[in-house]
């Protein structure tokens, strides 16, 4: 680490969120506590949300018509292969100097990004993921079908190629030593791509839905949009709680939420002073430091999950074939918590660095132009008070664990017997009130 | 489309190039560079000053802000031998619009940096050098050296 790039040796961001403070730990932590108990006990007696996905209220006509016409469509293809093209500017062309927007590009507006994205219109990457079209266009151009591989993807694969390049995506987000230089985005990008390509032409195009990191994302999270598609496809206005028990099980779903999960917490661990200390004292490099502590922390995180999930499945009586759907059926359960870290983490750097990379993104190659008008941007900072950050990452995290505990709740109303739904959950409640406690305790730490 | 490589930019010339501007614009990527005020010129300490002569005030602990010098609100002091940084890695916790002063010497050549403010110094071997600062803006900023890659400290203004 003598050159230039190693002053970019982080990730992007030189500002962080200050811890929250002792007194907002507590009042956050009693107050998931009562919120708990009433969502559980009082409120809520019978399943009452949609898990076939068979409701909603269909959108007005000209709007259904709108998304679902061609022309919409490869309007939205388009603009996402501008945009990788730009964004291909300055990953190629462009110094590997801080001013560059290629890691905020990547880190803040693609990945935090696509977040707000996704919980507003639902899986959004999936219409415009540039290398889906890149492969629709190739197969259009060598006369056909896209959705035919070479050879049939068995089902039992699932989402277990995204949970591995979801991982992928996160180590380089977290871990990855001299993450925010060119040559490292560079090298990722060249393998996620090959990995994308090769196993469309060999899978046909559904390898994108079962490998892509950003759309496994983009749809666990699209999920809770207030938007989305029943059964049959009709495109609905439904309660985000619908929406997001209609996630059904699949090969690998656990897995990747369990990832998403574990690297938020890694996230705010590998920030805390006690971490900082170990890393550097003992020895390693920080990169095999790091990696080992990312795989750990996801590694305690599934841990939990399958013996409560077992518990639950325990107690509450199931057979032994539903036994072992119980974790696959509460999955979608852990998805609210999941963004609710990701909303706490990444606001500020979403406002403050999301600013700062579009004012970038106006001289991708450095050489002084304005294209977009942008350049010249000073980022407002007002959105991003500290008390108005501590409130806010507390609110989501409470939020997302009381939306998982409703989901989670109505879920084993529905697998468990009545007598034993009641005692099957507990094990459920405390994994969330866990998993809310060990994120508080985290973001307190760091 | 992702798949090309870039050409080789690692020319000595580029690199200093990139080096020169990247020690004006530090370290990562700041996120406020507009609030760099005037008060926040990072010194390079002459090696006869007083902290020169003075190790680390606080032995043992993390990281003490104590009041030393009437001319700054927060004296920070840190040493680097074989890696170890002491006092070690902690956090240190300073108010918002106080003039802090962080000292650091090393044993090996280095370059201090502190994130978000984006300050420097250099820190030739066992020479301290220092970063004057008014804390101006809040938040947690990770203080750290550049070659040897260590945190030293994590400043949270509040």
């Amino acid at each position: 680490m003598t050159t230039a790039p190693a002053l970019l040796a982080h990730g992007v961001g030189g500002r962080q969120d200050l811890p929250i403070t002792l007194p907002q730990l507590v009042v956050a932590a009693a107050l998931t506590l009562v919120v708990t108990f009433l969502a559980l006990g009082l409120l809520w007696r019978e399943p009452r949300l949609d898990r076939d996905a068979t409701g909603g209220r269909p959108v007005p006509g000209w709007l259904a018509r709108l998304v679902d016409a061609p022309a919409f469509r490869w309007v939205l293809r388009g603009l996402g292969l501008l945009a990788g093209g730009w964004f291909c500017l300055g990953l190629l062309g462009g110094p590997d100097t801080p001013d560059n927007p290629t890691a905020g590009a990547l880190y803040v507006l693609l990945w935090v990004g696509l977040a707000p994205l996704s919980l507003l219109f639902g899986p959004v990457w999936r219409a415009v993921n540039p290398l889906r079209t890149v492969h629709l266009l190739a197969a259009l151009a060598a006369r056909r079908d896209p959705n035919r591989g070479l050879r049939e993807l068995p089902d039992s694969v699932g989402w277990w190629p995204a949970a591995v390049t979801l991982f992928g995506f996160l180590w380089l987000e977290l871990v990855a030593p001299q993450r925010a230089t060119l040559p490292v985005i560079t090298a990722w990008l060249a393998g996620y791509a090959t990995v994308l390509l090769v196993g469309a032409v060999l899978f046909g195009a559904s390898w994108f839905d079962r490998a892509d990191p950003f759309e496994a994302y983009s749809t666990l999270v699209g999920q809770l949009a207030p938007l989305g598609r029943a059964a049959d496809g009709v495109l609905v206005w439904r309660n985000p709680l619908d929406g997001i028990a209609g996630l059904r099980p699949r090969p690998g779903l656990v897995a990747v939420v369990i990832v998403l999960l574990g690297s938020t917490m890694y996230d705010s661990l590998s920030n805390a002073p006690g971490w900082l200390r170990f890393s550097q004292e003992n020895g390693l490099h920080p990169a095999v430091t790091g990696s080992a502590g990312l795989s750990l922390v996801i590694a305690a995180v599934a841990v939990a999950y399958l013996a409560a999930t077992g518990a639950a499945a325990r107690i509450g009586r199931t057979g032994a074939a539903d036994a072992r759907q119980v974790p696959g059926e509460i999955a979608h359960s852990i998805v609210p918590i999941a963004v609710g870290y990701v909303v706490a983490h990444y606001y500020s750097l979403l406002i403050l660095e999301g600013q700062r990379t579009v004012a970038l993104l106006s001289d991708p190659l450095g050489t002084g132009a304005n294209w977009f008008g942008t350049a010249d941007w000073e980022p407002h900072t007002e959105l991003v008070t500290p008390s108005g950050v501590a409130t806010l990452q507390i609110t989501v995290i409470i939020l997302g664990h009381l939306l998982g505990t409703l989901l989670a709740h109505d879920r084993a109303l529905y697998l468990f017997p009545r007598a034993r739904a009641v005692a099957g959950q507990l094990p459920l409640l405390a994994l969330m009130v866990a998993y809310t406690v060990a994120g508080l305790l985290l973001l307190y730490a760091g | 489309m992702l798949v090309r490589t870039p050409v080789a930019r690692t020319s000595a010339a580029l690199a200093a190039t990139a080096l020169t501007a990247l020690l004006l614009a530090g370290c990562g990527q700041d996120d406020d560079p507009s609030v760099a005020t005037p008060s926040t010129t990072p010194t390079s300490a002459a090696p006869t000053s007083a902290a020169a002569t003075t190790p680390a005030a606080t032995p043992t602990g993390t990281p003490s802000a104590a009041a030393s010098t009437p001319a700054v609100d927060q004296q920070i002091t840190v040493t680097i031998a074989k890696r170890r940084v002491d006092p070690p890695t902690g956090r240190v916790t300073v108010s918002k619009g106080e003039l802090v002063r962080i000292t650091v010497t090393s044993d090996v050549a280095d370059e201090l940096h502190v994130h978000g403010y984006d300050l420097g110094a250099r820190l030739p071997a066992g020479t301290p050098g220092s970063v004057e600062f008014r804390a101006d803006k809040t938040g947690l900023f990770e203080v750290e050296t550049h070659d040897s890659g260590l945190v030293l400290f994590q400043l949270v203004v509040r």
